[in-house]
C-alpha cells in the first residue's frame, strides 16, 4: 500500500523516539488498514449505501449474505469463536 | 451527492426488519440471566463492535486531510445543500435543539453521556470481542 | 447449576431455549400463522415447537434443543428474532438475548421465572404496550465532510495550500489538517445527531444511541415507543427524512422486540 510505505518513509528524524514512532505509526496503519478490509466495515458501508438508495434492497440482501459467510468462515477459522 | 429517491420507500412507514437490521441487537441486548449455557453462534456473535469508526489514528488523519484537498468544494452551491447550510450556520437547530434538550432533561442527558456509550465510543484499541466477552462472564 | 442437573426423566437429551418473557396467560398465535413450520423454533433440523413454560403471573416463551447444541447459525438468529417478532405481535414481550439455554423447564420456572419474578414484572410493566423502532440515517456520499468544510472554510483553504507542497515535506502538516478536519467532522456528526434525535424525543418512552458504526453513518438511535404513539413517531421520522433528503438516507425499522430496553443481566444478588 502507497500509504503505509509513505509512512514508514516518513522524515522523522527531528523527532525523539524515531523509531518507536515509526512502529507505532506502522502497526496502526496495518490495523486500520485491516480494519478498513475487513466484512464488518464492509458491513457498515454496505448499511449505509442501501440507507442512501445507492444500491437496492436485493443488492444489499445479497451482498450482505456474502459478507455474514465470509465473516463467519474468517471467525471460526481465526478459532476463537465459539 | 444527493441520496437517491428510490431509498424514500420508509415514506410509506417503517421497514420489516431482516437479520441486518437486528443482528447486533439480537447479540448484544436483550435480556441474559446468570444462570445459563450461551450457544455459540459460530463467529457471528463477534460481528458487531468491530466496525465501531476509529478516528484518533494518522492513518485517518491522512486519509481525511487527502479527501479535504480532492474534494470540489465549488458545488457546494447545488441542490438544496444551501438550506441546509444556512440551517445550521443561523444556528437556529442548535439553539433549538437546546432548549428541547433541557425540557428533555437528564434523559437525554443520560442518552449523550451514558455508560453504555462511552464504551462503545471507546475505540477498539484491545481486541474488543475479548473485552465483551470477559464482562459478560463478570456479568 | 450443576447441582440441578438432574432433569425430568426421558428429557435427559434436551435443554431448554428461551426466547423471552411475556405476561401469564400467553396470548396463543392467530390460526392463520399457526402452520407447524411457523411455529418451530432455533435448532434448524433439530428445532421444537414454541411453547410455554408457565409460573404465577409470567410465561416464557421457550423449545426444545438437544442438550450440548452449540452450532447455531445465521438461521438460528432468525429464528430467535421471528419467533419473537411474533410474540410482539401479540403481546408485550421481554426479549432475552441470542443463545439462552437452560437445562429444562423446571429450570426455567425456577431459575428464571420464580427467581426473578418481581424484576421481570417490574421490566414487563415498564415496556407494557411498547414496541422499539429503529431510526439510523446515514450521510451521502461526502456529505458530512463537505458540511464539516463549509463551516471550517479554513480547513479547505490549508488542504489547498498543502497539495502545492510535495508530501514528504508537508507530512507533519497533513497530519494536523487531517487531525483538525476528522474533529471538525465528529463536531458535525454530534450537531446532526442532536437535530435528529431531538424532534424524537417528545414521542417516545426511552431511547439509546449507539456510537456510529460507520464513517457515514450520522445516528443510530433505538427508541422504545408506545403502540398508540408509533403514528405520531412514523409521521416525524417521515418528515426528517424528507427534511434531509439531499443529504441523510434514512433506515426506519420496526416493530421490534424492546432488546436495547431489557439490556440487563438478571444477577443472583438480585434475587430477594
Amino acid at each position: 500500500m502507497g500509504l503505509i510505505t509513505g509512512l514508514l518513509t516518513l522524515p522523522l528524524a527531528p523527532v525523539r523516539g524515531v523509531a518507536w514512532v515509526a512502529e507505532v505509526i506502522a502497526e496502526e496503519a496495518d490495523r486500520e488498514l485491516a480494519q478498513a478490509r475487513s466484512p464488518e466495515r464492509a458491513l457498515a458501508e454496505l448499511e449505509a449505501a442501501r440507507a442512501t438508495g445507492e444500491i437496492t434492497d436485493e443488492q444489499f440482501q445479497e451482498r450482505y449474505g456474502e459478507l455474514l459467510d465470509q465473516l463467519i468462515v474468517q471467525r471460526a477459522r481465526e478459532g476463537g469463536a465459539g | 451527492m444527493a441520496v437517491s429517491q428510490s431509498q424514500n420507500r420508509y415514506m410509506g412507514g417503517p421497514s420489516p426488519s431482516g437479520l441486518a437490521d437486528v443482528l447486533d441487537l439480537i447479540l448484544d441486548k436483550g435480556l441474559v440471566i446468570d444462570v445459563y449455557v450461551r450457544v455459540s453462534l459460530v463467529g457471528i456473535e463477534l460481528l458487531t463492535i468491530d466496525a465501531r469508526i476509529v478516528v484518533a489514528s494518522v492513518d485517518t488523519y491522512l486519509r481525511f486531510a487527502e479527501a479535504v484537498g480532492r474534494l470540489n468544494i465549488d458545488d457546494d452551491k447545488r441542490e438544496g445543500l444551501p438550506e441546509l447550510m444556512q440551517d445550521i450556520t443561523s444556528g437556529a437547530a442548535s439553539s433549538k435543539t437546546r432548549g428541547v434538550l433541557d425540557a428533555a432533561g437528564e434523559k437525554l442527558g443520560e442518552v449523550f453521556s451514558s455508560d453504555d456509550e462511552e464504551e462503545e465510543r471507546e475505540p477498539a484499541r484491545e481486541r474488543p470481542r475479548r473485552r465483551r466477552r470477559e464482562r459478560e462472564r463478570d456479568e | 447449576m450443576t447441582s440441578r442437573d438432574e432433569t425430568r426423566a426421558g428429557h435427559d437429551t434436551t435443554s431448554t431455549y428461551v426466547y423471552g418473557v411475556v405476561p401469564a396467560p400467553p396470548v396463543p398465535p392467530q390460526a392463520a400463522d399457526a402452520s407447524a413450520q411457523a411455529r418451530l423454533g432455533v435448532g434448524q433440523e433439530h428445532a421444537g415447537e414454541v411453547r410455554f413454560v408457565v409460573h404465577g403471573a409470567l410465561a416464557a416463551a421457550v423449545s426444545d434443543v438437544p442438550t450440548g447444541w452449540n452450532e447455531a447459525t445465521r438461521a438460528d438468529a432468525e429464528a430467535h428474532e421471528r419467533v419473537l417478532s411474533e410474540l410482539l405481535a401479540r403481546q408485550t414481550v421481554v426479549p432475552m438475548r441470542f443463545g439462552v439455554v437452560i437445562d429444562s423447564d423446571e429450570e426455567v420456572q425456577r431459575e428464571l421465572l420464580e427467581r426473578y419474578a418481581d424484576r421481570l414484572e417490574e421490566i414487563l410493566e415498564r415496556l407494557d404496550g411498547c414496541v422499539q423502532m429503529s431510526v439510523k440515517a446515514y450521510y451521502a456520499e461526502d456529505a458530512l465532510l463537505r458540511e464539516a468544510l463549509a463551516r471550517r472554510p479554513e480547513l479547505k483553504r490549508r488542504a489547498d495550500e498543502l497539495s502545492q507542497e510535495p508530501v514528504e515535506r508537508t507530512q507533519a502538516e497533513r497530519i494536523a489538517l487531517g487531525r483538525d478536519v476528522a474533529e471538525a467532522v465528529e463536531q458535525q456528526r454530534e450537531r446532526d445527531q442532536r437535530a435528529l434525535v431531538e424532534p424524537l424525543m417528545a414521542h417516545v418512552r426511552d431511547i439509546r444511541l449507539t456510537a456510529p458504526a460507520g464513517e457515514r453513518e450520522a445516528v443510530n438511535a433505538q427508541v422504545l415507543v408506545e403502540r398508540r404513539k408509533r403514528p405520531a413517531l412514523d409521521d416525524v421520522v417521515r418528515g426528517l427524512a424528507a427534511a434531509h433528503e439531499l443529504r441523510l438516507g434514512f433506515r426506519y425499522v420496526g416493530p421490534l422486540p424492546p432488546y436495547s430496553f431489557s439490556d440487563r443481566a438478571l444477577e443472583s444478588s438480585e434475587a430477594a
